[in-house]
């Protein structure tokens, strides 16, 4: 039916039904805080089109040879793919890697400059993400990072033999590309620094991160030989650590105190314990993280509080008391009186979590929005690298509205019909492909990265896996003849009698089930278990279930 | 009154038995995930060299069964727990209600990410089904590599080497130690099996397996490679719990309990090596095993599933004769 | 464990490919020589609704009967499988689908209901299914892949199989079957590495398949039918529809009537034109028959029916066995109305049998009543049958010139057998009449005339006695407990006393496909050296132990059971232990 609502054949809507049903049936996009749609990159790279894939990823997450690499994947454990007795997730992260392993290539668009410029604190993700948001928007745009290199985190936080320092570099040249300039070696302090930059420049944006280690205070945490985790990372990260590792200890259960293990291993150190306060499940860090962890010799202690650190009359550590805890109702935890119980180390690392640096600014006594914007981990705490790239384009798109008074952006979902998704019934059970890694004689090769990467045929084989979820399936009730054939055929509880349909306050449809043949008025697919397997269209013997892919899009308001 | 017990181990049919013999009216429902009756793990080896015939291992016949009213069902697994809605899923969708439940799956040997891609070249030495394999291949193997820790890998070894088999040892430490603590064996337990003929070879871990004309081929980390006929290999030995992930049953590699044996969930109990029970007298929390433990908890968890209120004490250390020297244990690290 | 004979069955929901299970595992049995027998049971009701299963028995020796219990039972659809769950032997197996969609409460699991001593294995079945062809077909490859694996059979049997079974329907289908069944392998042989074995005889020829109507249709092709009429009835329909295809081929005709009166109508009517003729039916059809049987009778027209027995009376039990039609079959008539009444007991029997039923009908001008039962007519399996062909074989008996002159129709032999003409004969006259006639036909009732008609009728049944094979002994001839039986009843009987001879008693059984008439000197003897004698039976009032009781005045102990599953050795065994401890004491 042709309306005047479409645009490349395809019909472009704005009901928010259409949009929630993108949420609701596109798990991994909707847990994604970029929003990224990983259908679309997916699909491109199944088609061997590494370019469109690096492409998406680039226009949506800014930085996916790091991101390929770091990102801690919310979108992977919603996956369809990865439900009950369906298998595994998709490997979608090791995919978005593949994009840009094979596909990178420079950002082609004409940029026309809009005479207002933005400055930058912070060449960490979500200063990054400000900056190329912004250009491509036509601003001139300066970063100035306190670091001799920039990434922030990235660069200083994350070892290389998970994050090389010349992927980050690419991915920053990606963006600098655009005409963004990177001060280094530039440190602001204090509010009125930041006033002055405000009078030079038409927009200010702290994203200064969180580099500064959570201190806590023990009896005996000045002793040589303890250091706080994120220190010790970019102390390794610089070549700057020069003593021997033997027994080490690291307390804590976020991904710096994962990494600080495994660089101990990388230096040598042949007995390597992570103690945790709380139980493995409530880590932050994955169960794959822990394995590798575990694959390298580290032994995890849980439930167990450090107390005293221990030093020899020389002031040099000796060792640990820890002390057992248990878990309330409540969840909380409470130390077990008299559970003391010692463990000897010859260096104990506290990786505890991190917060922002007080001295550029107060972060408190700062919604002061007239003077500076703020962004990433320094707004919201310690978070992902996912996160603050999703907040630094938040925050350059509240720049944007108040610096260009436009009305801002509108999302549409594009939906178009088509015959057929491209896939086959047997790429649903290709099992998930291991992500090559250094062999195990290597990794103590400290710079050495232990994942490798997928090669070309890999990356095309897992991404035949992904159900391409964009794509919908519906009955048309008014051709459909009841005569079961797809519940015959049907390889989960995807599909439902239903005998009345109810539309709901927002709006929704909802079906109400009976097994009960002699009561059914409609047969519905269940989109939300629908595994876009295609047996019902084959099925159907009078041709009544349709497929339509489904798009976000922007436009900008009018 | 329904009582539904996970694992037909011996912890599990105990409390069983204890459930009926305090109440033949309730109904009790024991299910396992393995193909045999019940039969006594300690004894495996026994079976193995022949000293006691298959019947011998029974622990439980099915006249038995009967007798006291015990449903068995053999070869399945849970799949998930509600326990808001005290029910549970079995792994082919069906669905179980109980009033009372307890956990008693034990656990099992598993491999870490470097060796599981190797799985099926690699032997465990755990269940009766690990046994009747090894039973079957006994003749044909004359050189076994043997890489992991605990009682039970210290029981294969001797055992291989009395059935006269060349074994090689392999750890990551720098001495064999099992995992056990020091004072639990009279002497040096590496310079024991050394003097026995058994070859050690330290500081060493496996990183593959691979098929060969004769046997197998195994690469370590410093890339060593040696031929061998077998290779028994487990990197962990993990309580068989998989199935509470998601439900809010507390755990830490087992499930929590409290003395009477009660899980952080109400009416779910836990018994068996898939247990953790804080001990103020050892200030730690501890799974441990052996056959007498698992009586005793097993019998304990049936008193209190019946509503009786029983307390777990802590056993002593159980003795283990290692070709001739004695080795106390009582837990698993 | 070891075998060398197993008992499967599959048990699902009409439409789960049940029967093309048992088809499959029969045909690749067959094929390396093993031994199989396949009893169908099938719900009275459409597709999607009713149980359905199939039971297959294959052995490395001869099979007589489907044997007492399962080793395995193949559960399709839970619920309706539990109630299969008894006959599994203590330390049989059970293989279940684990990937049933939705959830299944434990009252309806059939995994709830499995007891410690038999053994139950998860299979994927529907997702396996899925996997391999994208739809829920091929289950039950899926389900014979764990099987081959299960008893470590040679999985060629069946990829063989799968490629002739389905050539027909191209390379695809013949793919994605292979691969369902490779999956059903793999997935056993991952999660159930420790198997059964099952000792196969590689050298072995293949060996025929077949079933009791099939043999039938095919004895009566090949001793000259010429014509075939009939009304559709369970079980005996195949029979029709086998004649239906072949018989124009040959040159002949099959007619569907409006029913079973009809029916032996056209057959009298193809008979007294001269041609071979048969039809085929169950209890209410034969019942129909009676009048057409007495007019076969009175005028001396050679009639074939086959009846394959089934549940009565009345409608009753269409899709069971039952052997409860030998009163009819043998008093069914209104007069003095004797008839030739036949019971095979296997498919070999039902080949041959047949084609002597065409020879003694034509040669003695009477009606034969050739009794198969559900269990024969329909169960697969393998034989050793002998091609006879003889298309246009003719037993008559001509008359010589002189008798033609002045042609009787009726004239009195020694024999009782005149001699016969086809009417059109050239110089002679046909006549005849339901009426009682005279020896040129003319209808005539004189009190006289009707002695000697009748006991013409009758002397025929004596003089035909030498023509018709003699009964079979077997066993132990020094065996002081004798059986008598019929039917497919002897093939359980068989089965009974190899059991019994196993504990150490001797047994032997006099079994002949006549029924009436019978060589009656040799059960005379028989039954003299027997101290006890068992007649077990399918029916409620032992209508053969009737029989034998008023012909040779024995008292036998009688097994009477009716109906619905084919008799089980072991019934027979516990007859026979009883017998004997009482002889003992």
């Amino acid at each position: 039916m042709k309306t005047g609502n479409e645009k490349d054949g395809a019909f472009v809507s704005t009901d928010k039904l259409d949009r929630k049903w993108i949420d609701v049936n596109i798990p991994c996009s909707a847990a994604c805080p970029a929003m990224t749609d990983i259908p679309g990159y997916i699909q491109a790279i199944a088609a061997g089109d590494y370019e469109t894939a690096y492409r998406i990823n680039r226009e949506e997450n800014i930085l996916p040879g790091v991101l390929g690499r770091v990102c801690d994947r919310p979108c992977e454990p919603v996956c369809r793919h990865g439900r009950d007795g369906l298998g595994e997730p998709v490997s979608i992260c090791f995919l978005k890697r593949a994009a840009a392993d094979y596909g990178m290539e420079p950002v082609n668009r004409e940029i026309r400059s809009n005479g207002k410029t933005v400055c930058i604190i912070g060449a960490g993700p979500a200063g990054l993400t400000a900056a190329n948001d912004l250009a491509l928007k036509g601003y001139q745009v300066t970063i100035l990072e306190q670091f001799d290199q920039p990434g922030g985190m990235l660069r200083y936080g994350i070892p290389q033999f998970r994050l090389p320092n010349d992927v980050v570099a690419e991915d920053v040249k990606s963006i600098t590309d655009l005409g963004v300039t990177i001060k280094t070696n530039f440190r602001i302090e204090g509010v009125e620094e930041i006033g002055k930059l405000r009078k030079k420049y038409d927009s200010v944006i702290v994203a200064g991160g969180c580099a500064n280690p959570k201190q806590t205070t023990l009896p005996g945490i000045d002793s040589m030989g303890v250091y706080w985790g994120l220190d010790f990372m970019i102390a390794a990260n610089r070549e700057e650590l020069d003593k021997s590792f033997e027994n080490v200890i690291i307390i804590g259960g976020g991904f710096t105190a994962v990494d600080c293990t495994r660089m101990s291993y990388r230096m040598g150190a042949k007995k390597i314990t992570l103690a945790y306060r709380r139980m493995k499940k409530d880590m932050y860090v994955g169960k794959h993280e822990l394995e590798v962890m575990e694959a390298e010799g580290i032994d995890t202690i849980s439930l167990v509080s450090a107390v005293t650190v221990l030093s020899n009359n020389e002031g040099v550590v000796t060792g640990v008391e820890f002390i057992h805890n248990s878990i309330n109702e409540d969840r909380s935890i409470a130390p077990i009186e008299g559970s003391e119980f010692t463990m000897d180390a010859d260096t104990v690392i506290f990786a505890v979590g991190q917060e922002a640096d007080e001295k550029v600014a107060e972060t408190e006594s700062v919604k002061l929005k007239s003077i500076f914007s703020i962004a990433g981990d320094f707004r919201n705490g310690s978070s992902t690298v996912i996160e603050a790239v999703a907040d630094g384009r938040k925050v350059a798109r509240e720049v944007h509205l108040k610096l260009s008074g436009t009305k801002g952006p509108k999302e549409t979902i594009h939906i178009s019909e088509v015959n057929d998704t491209g896939r086959k019934r047997d790429y649903d059970f290709i099992p998930a492909q291991p992500m090559d890694t250094t062999h195990m004689r290597d990794r103590q090769i400290k710079n050495r990265e232990v994942e490798t990467g997928y090669s070309k045929e890999k990356a095309i084989t897992e991404a035949k896996r992904c159900y391409l979820c964009h794509y919908n399936y519906q009955i048309d009730i008014s051709r459909c003849i009841y005569c079961l054939a797809c519940i015959d055929v049907m390889p989960v509880d995807c599909i439902k009698m239903a005998k009345d349909i109810e539309v709901t306050e927002d709006g929704n449809l909802n079906y109400i089930e009976t097994k009960n043949w002699s009561e059914v008025e409609a047969i519905t697919i269940d989109n939300d278990k629908c595994i876009r397997c295609g047996n019902c269209v084959r099925a159907c013997p009078v041709d009544c279930i349709s497929i339509s892919k489904y798009k976000l899009g922007t436009e900008e308001k009018k | 009154m329904k009582h539904v017990i996970i694992g037909a181990g011996v912890a599990g049919i105990t409390a069983a038995r204890t459930i009926k013999e305090l109440d033949s009216n309730a109904e009790v429902v024991v299910i396992g995930d393995e193909l045999f009756l019940p039969y006594r793990r300690c004894q495996l080896t026994e079976f193995l060299c022949d000293s006691i015939h298959r019947d011998d291992l029974l622990f439980f016949s099915i006249k038995k069964l009967n007798e006291l009213g015990i449903k068995l069902r053999k070869g399945e697994y849970v799949k998930s727990i509600e326990p808001s809605e005290k029910v549970i899923k079995l792994h082919h969708n069906e669905v179980m209600h109980y009033d009372k439940l307890l956990i008693a799956t034990g656990g099992k040997p598993g491999l870490g990410l470097v060796l599981r891609p190797f799985k099926k070249h690699i032997n465990f030495y755990y269940s009766l089904y690990d046994t009747l394999i090894l039973k079957e291949k006994l003749p044909e193997i004359h050189k076994c590599t043997v890489s992991g820790d605990g009682v039970s890998c210290l029981d294969l070894i001797c055992i291989l080497h009395n059935l006269g088999k060349k074994v090689t040892y392999i750890t990551r430490g720098e001495r064999a130690t099992f995992g056990l603590e020091e004072d639990d064996f009279e002497g040096d337990l590496h310079e024991f099996l050394g003097k026995k003929g058994i070859e050690i070879i330290t500081g060493e871990q496996i990183v593959s397996v691979e098929e060969s004309n004769q046997g197998y081929k195994v690469e370590t980390i410093q890339q060593k490679t040696l031929t061998t006929d077998i290779v028994f290999a487990w990197d962990f030995y993990k309580p068989n719990i998989s199935f509470i992930e998601g439900s809010a049953i507390e755990k830490k590699l087992g499930i929590l309990v409290n003395t009477h044996l009660e899980t952080s969930e109400k009416d779910i109990y836990s018994a068996g090596d898939c247990v953790e029970i804080y001990h103020p007298s050892i200030k730690d929390y501890w799974i441990n095993f052996g056959l007498p433990n698992a009586l005793e908890q097993g019998r304990v968890a049936g008193m209190n599933m019946s509503g009786q209120d029983e307390e777990y004490k802590i056993r002593d250390t159980i003795t283990f004769n290692l070709m001739g020297k004695s080795l106390k244990a009582r837990w698993w690290k | 464990m070891k075998y060398s004979e197993i008992t499967i069955r599959f048990c699902g929901i009409a439409g789960d490919g049940i029967v093309a299970s048992g088809k499959i595992l029969a045909g690749a049995c067959a094929n390396i020589g093993l031994h199989v027998m396949v009893n169908n049971i099938y719900s009275a009701e459409i597709r999607g609704m009713g149980k359905s299963s199939a039971t297959i028995r294959f052995s490395t020796s001869k099979l007589y009967s489907m044997g007492d219990g399962l080793d395995l039972l193949v559960g399709m659809k839970g619920k309706e499988s539990i109630i299969d769950l008894r006959d599994v032997k203590a330390g049989g197996n059970v293989i279940y689908d684990s990937s049933v969609i939705g959830d299944v409460e434990e009252e309806d699991s059939l995994v709830s209901h499995i007891t410690p001593e038999i053994q139950g294995h998860g299979l994927p079945i529907q997702k396996l299914a899925n996997e391999a062809t994208g739809t829920n077909q091929g289950k039950n490859l899926v389900a014979i892949g764990a099987i081959c694996y299960f008893y470590s059979l040679p999985p060629e049997m069946f990829v063989d199989q799968i490629k002739s079974v389905f050539a027909h329907k191209g390379d695809h289908v013949i793919d994605v079957n292979i691969k369902a069944f490779n999956l059903g392998y793999e997935y056993f042989k991952e999660h159930y590495p420790l198997n059964n074995q099952f000792e196969i005889d590689k050298s072995s020829e293949p060996r025929a398949l077949t079933s009791g109507n099939d043999a039938i249709a095919k004895g009566a092709l090949d001793c000259g039918l010429k014509f075939f009429a009939g009304y559709p009835i369970t079980p005996a329909t195949r029979i029709m529809e086998i004649a239906a295809k072949e018989l124009p081929k040959l040159g002949g005709w099959t007619l569907q009537m409006e029913d079973e009166i009809a029916a032996i109508g056209a057959v009298l009517g193809a008979w007294f034109a001269g041609k071979r003729a048969m039809t085929a039916t169950s209890g209410p059809g034969l019942s129909l028959m009676s009048e057409m049987i007495n007019l076969s009778v009175m005028a001396e027209i050679p009639t074939v029916i086959v009846n394959v027995q089934r549940g009565g009376p009345s409608t009753g039990l269409p899709t069971k066995v039952e052997q409860g039609d030998l009163n009819i079959a043998l008093y069914g008539g209104a007069g003095d109305s004797p008839r030739v009444v036949m019971a095979p007991s296997n498919s070999e029997e039902c080949y041959s049998g047949i084609q002597l039923a065409f020879d003694i009908a034509e040669k003695y001008q009477t009606p034969v009543i050739f009794l198969s039962d559900l269990f024969l007519g329909q169960r697969t399996e393998t034989v050793t049958i002998k091609e006879n062909i003889d298309r246009d074989r003719c037993t008559r008996k001509k008359p010589t010139s002189e008798q033609l002159e002045n042609f009787q129709r009726y004239q009195i032999t020694d024999d009782g057998v005149s001699p016969q003409i086809v009417p059109g004969e050239p110089g002679a006259v046909y006549s005849t009449t339901g009426l009682e006639h005279s020896v040129t036909g003319n209808p005539n009732y004189e009190a006289d005339v009707h002695s000697m008609m009748t006991a013409k009728r009758f002397r025929k049944f004596e003089s035909m006695v030498s023509y018709l094979p003699e009964a079979n002994i077997l066993g132990d001839e020094t065996a002081e407990i004798g059986i008598a039986g019929w039917g497919s009843t002897i093939g359980s009987i068989l089965e009974g006393m190899e059991l019994a001879k196993k504990q150490g008693i001797k047994t032997k059984l006099i079994k002949s496909i006549m029924i009436h008439p019978q060589h009656e000197d040799s059960f005379r003897k028989f039954f003299a050296s027997c101290k006890k004698i068992i007649v077990p039976e399918m029916n409620y009032q032992g209508q053969y132990a009737d029989l034998l009781k008023s012909r040779y005045g024995i008292t036998p102990i009688e097994i009477h059971i009716p109906s619905v599953n084919p008799v089980s050795p072991l019934k027979i065994v516990q007859k026979i232990m009883e017998a004997s401890s009482e002889l003992s004491k």
